[in-house]
């Protein structure tokens, strides 16, 4: 068993290692988010993924869900994520983004680096049941590390290209201009300048 | 080639006088074994002169250590503090949350695998959805 096609081609798409791909799909997996549209219950939301989806919710019990996406985030957890990551809609990669920095957040509270721990692997994944089990029951049971393991060769690092850097460009150009580089100093007095190494 | 701003604070600076042999100790990497007293002037400290010759080399870690280090003095000792403080380009970071998340109130997942057809595709406008970026 895997995570569907779909949610593994979002995966593959994102930037970072193997490792932090498939706890996301391991993840995806356990909570039956076959889709990012997916709403708890198996239906579709059809609607602009610019926010989260407001749609009407599904009883459960006596109380209400209103999970959705691959990683069945709750409207309240998800803005919380957002408010990690800056990522407020709900477009795949940006489930992707939300989810693993949502779930690196809480995990860190409680242990440590998610990634240092998915990369370390072995005997180390029982610690995602340990720690993420309340919040994710499905995706982050005593399952998990067989899932992660089916998943792992699904999924491939991929690096993302550098970042431009406003600040390193305009330091750059300033490279390029003629430089002072004569400085008086008097004694007993302090003088600060830029130096160029 | 790398590009890195250092901003240094000179605490104290001393006066080279002027027809004086003011030898500093300098080091390895290129810089003059020596300052005679014909480049030192009036206007001008060791401190300077050194910086000055380490602006122009783009060597001036190495000078930084040597101006504490001169010898030879004529009159004064050295008595120069420099303290350097790296200011790289300043890189984005993403603070956690101050208090715990609350976290999500989970129903069970779905059971049984549900086979639907997949939904209609609701592509995102052009650049609003830039991959994931995960460690």
């Amino acid at each position: 068993m895997s995570a569907s096609a779909v949610v593994l081609a979002a995966l593959n798409q994102s930037y970072g290692s193997a490792s932090s791909k498939a706890f996301l799909a391991a993840l995806a997996e356990g909570e039956g988010g076959t889709t990012f549209t997916i709403l708890y219950g198996g239906s579709q939301w059809t609607g602009s993924l610019a926010a989260f989806p407001p749609w009407a919710g599904a009883a459960v019990g006596n109380s209400e869900t209103h999970a959705a996406g691959a990683f069945q985030f709750e409207p309240a957890s998800y803005a919380e994520a957002a408010s990690i990551s800056g990522r407020s809609a709900f477009y795949p990669q940006d489930q992707i983004q939300n989810a693993w920095d949502y779930a690196a957040t809480i995990f860190a509270a409680r242990y440590g680096s998610l990634h240092d721990v998915m990369q370390a692997g072995g005997t180390m994944l029982s610690l995602i049941p340990t720690y993420l089990i309340s919040i994710w029951p499905g995706g982050c049971d005593s399952a998990f590390p067989s899932r992660y393991a089916g998943n792992l060769p699904l999924v491939s690092t991929t690096t993302a290209p550098a970042i431009a850097d406003p600040a390193a460009a305009q330091l750059l150009a300033e490279d390029m201009r003629p430089h002072i580089s004569k400085v008086t100093l008097r004694i007993g007095r302090g003088r600060k300048f830029g130096i160029r190494l | 080639m790398r590009l890195r701003y250092l901003r240094a604070t000179i605490a104290a600076a001393l006066i080279g006088l002027s027809g004086c042999t003011v030898a500093g100790q300098a080091a390895l990497n290129g810089l003059p074994s020596q300052i005679t007293g014909a480049e030192a002037t009036a206007d001008q400290t060791i401190n300077q002169l050194i910086l000055q010759k380490a602006v122009d080399t783009h060597n001036l870690g190495v000078a930084l250590g040597q101006v504490n280090a001169a010898q030879g003095m004529v009159s004064m000792t050295p008595n120069v503090t420099v303290t350097t403080t790296a200011t790289p380009a300043p890189v984005a970071t993403v603070a956690p949350p101050d208090t715990m998340p609350t976290p999500i109130t989970m129903p069970p997942p779905v059971s049984a695998p549900v086979v639907v057809p997949p939904p209609v595709a609701t592509p995102a406008p052009v650049g609003t959805n830039p991959p994931a970026t995960l460690p």
